[in-house]
């Protein structure tokens, strides 16, 4: 079943009609069911997920079980782009958080398409450059910043992404996102719900107020907003010098 | 299997973890509880030097941790300085507990004069009434 044009992700729509209609013919409609695993740590990249809703979580597994280092994707963003596009294993595990609707295609058919235009191929690169600057970030965060501050930052960054003021994601899911301890999530979510910020609920959390979860949020979810804000704002459709002479004026202006 | 739950004392009111954590016994649970306090203190060890954490076996307390025993910038002071140190952070917890207890009585007796006249008052404080319920013990309000 083809998907509707109306029922796209932010990468889809960004396409002009042109483009999408090469994607269009290879794109599947489904729905991300909660723990549904979309790709494996080292295991070929076999598929390219675009979702339309929900909330897929990217991780690096431990041995021991646990794992954290999470970057999130959403109807912003696609789910194994660069291991598809650079033929390459997966870099990490995907693996859908809260459940929505999405499509997907083959590994091999994105590259396809992406062999057939180049205005494509710059719209997966900043999708790409979104989800590393998402990683350099929490690498940062996970080192510097105590975890209240990370958990409002993922809760932003969840809310974001799902919209509304209830996060339906677990104390335990948290846990893992942030790579600490179930019972470090509980205490400190509840310092934030003493706080008058969140309300702990069974299987959600509730955004009593936002202003004041920014304010307890760390650098790291205004320095990634600012990045894709500044990503969005330059328009993707510059064109490509067509010769070697004009790619080297563009590499070194007079 | 006993359960053990958790107990955060930062100076205000206690937040507790009642979903607990199942061990076989208790120095399983005592490692745990010094890998959660390692966590809540990471990045900030001044400022969560005066907490404490408390451990439960079964709802009895079992174990008392203060912060001040695993900060590690505290590491480079003499055996008898670090001794004070975490007497201190100790004293300055309690005040500050004692503080709070105190503002959130004189908020509650505010709010009750204020209601028994007719007048305005402080409903509710960070998402908490100002004035508890009648049938709630002390303790449980706290809890709260």
């Amino acid at each position: 079943m083809s998907v509707q044009l109306s029922d796209r992700n932010a990468f889809l729509a960004e396409l002009s009609a042109a483009d999408y209609e090469l994607f269009r013919p290879h794109l599947t409609s489904f729905t991300l069911s909660v723990g549904e695993r979309l790709q494996d740590l080292g295991a070929p990249v076999e598929q390219v997920v675009f979702p339309h809703g929900g909330l897929v979580a990217l991780t690096m597994p431990l041995r021991s079980g646990g794992g954290g280092g999470a970057i999130l994707v959403g109807r912003d963003s696609i789910v194994g782009a660069m291991g598809a596009a650079a033929t390459a294993p997966a870099m990490c595990d995907a693996e859908v958080y809260i459940g929505g609707r999405g499509a997907r295609m083959s590994a091999s058919a994105f590259r396809y398409v992406l062999d057939q235009s180049a205005l494509v191929r710059r719209l997966v690169a900043r999708h790409c450059a979104a989800l590393m600057v998402q990683a350099h970030q929490t690498a940062l965060c996970n080192a510097a910043h105590p975890v209240e501050a990370r958990i409002a930052r993922w809760l932003l960054e969840v809310l974001d992404r799902s919209g509304g003021f209830d996060v339906p994601l677990t104390q335990s899911t948290l846990a893992l996102m942030l790579g600490v301890q179930r019972t470090t999530v509980n205490l400190a979510a509840g310092r934030l719900e003493a706080a008058g910020v969140v309300n702990c609920r069974r299987g959600y959390m509730q955004i009593i107020r936002r202003e004041q979860l920014e304010r307890h949020a760390c650098e790291c979810y205004r320095n990634v907003k600012a990045y894709v804000s500044h990503l969005d704002a330059a328009p993707a459709a510059i064109a490509s010098p067509t010769t070697p002479a004009e790619a080297v004026a563009v590499r070194k202006p007079a | 299997m006993p359960l053990y739950t958790f107990e955060l004392h930062d100076g205000e009111r206690p937040v507790g973890d009642e979903t607990g954590v199942w061990f076989a016994d208790r120095e399983r649970a005592l490692d745990h509880a010094y890998d959660v306090a390692r966590e809540l203190m990471n990045a900030r060890e001044p400022q969560t030097r005066t907490w404490r954490l408390d451990l439960y076996e079964d709802g009895s307390r079992v174990e008392q941790i203060p912060f001040a025993q695993l900060d590690p910038t505290l590491d480079h002071l003499s055996p008898a300085l670090r001794t004070a140190v975490e007497r201190g952070c100790d004293r300055l917890r309690d005040f500050k507990q004692a503080m709070s207890a105190a503002q959130t009585t004189v908020r509650e007796s505010r709010a009750l004069v204020a209601r028994s006249r007719g007048r305005p008052y402080l409903a509710t404080d960070r998402g908490k009434p100002t004035i508890a319920a009648p049938w709630q013990s002390q303790e449980t309000r706290e809890k709260k």
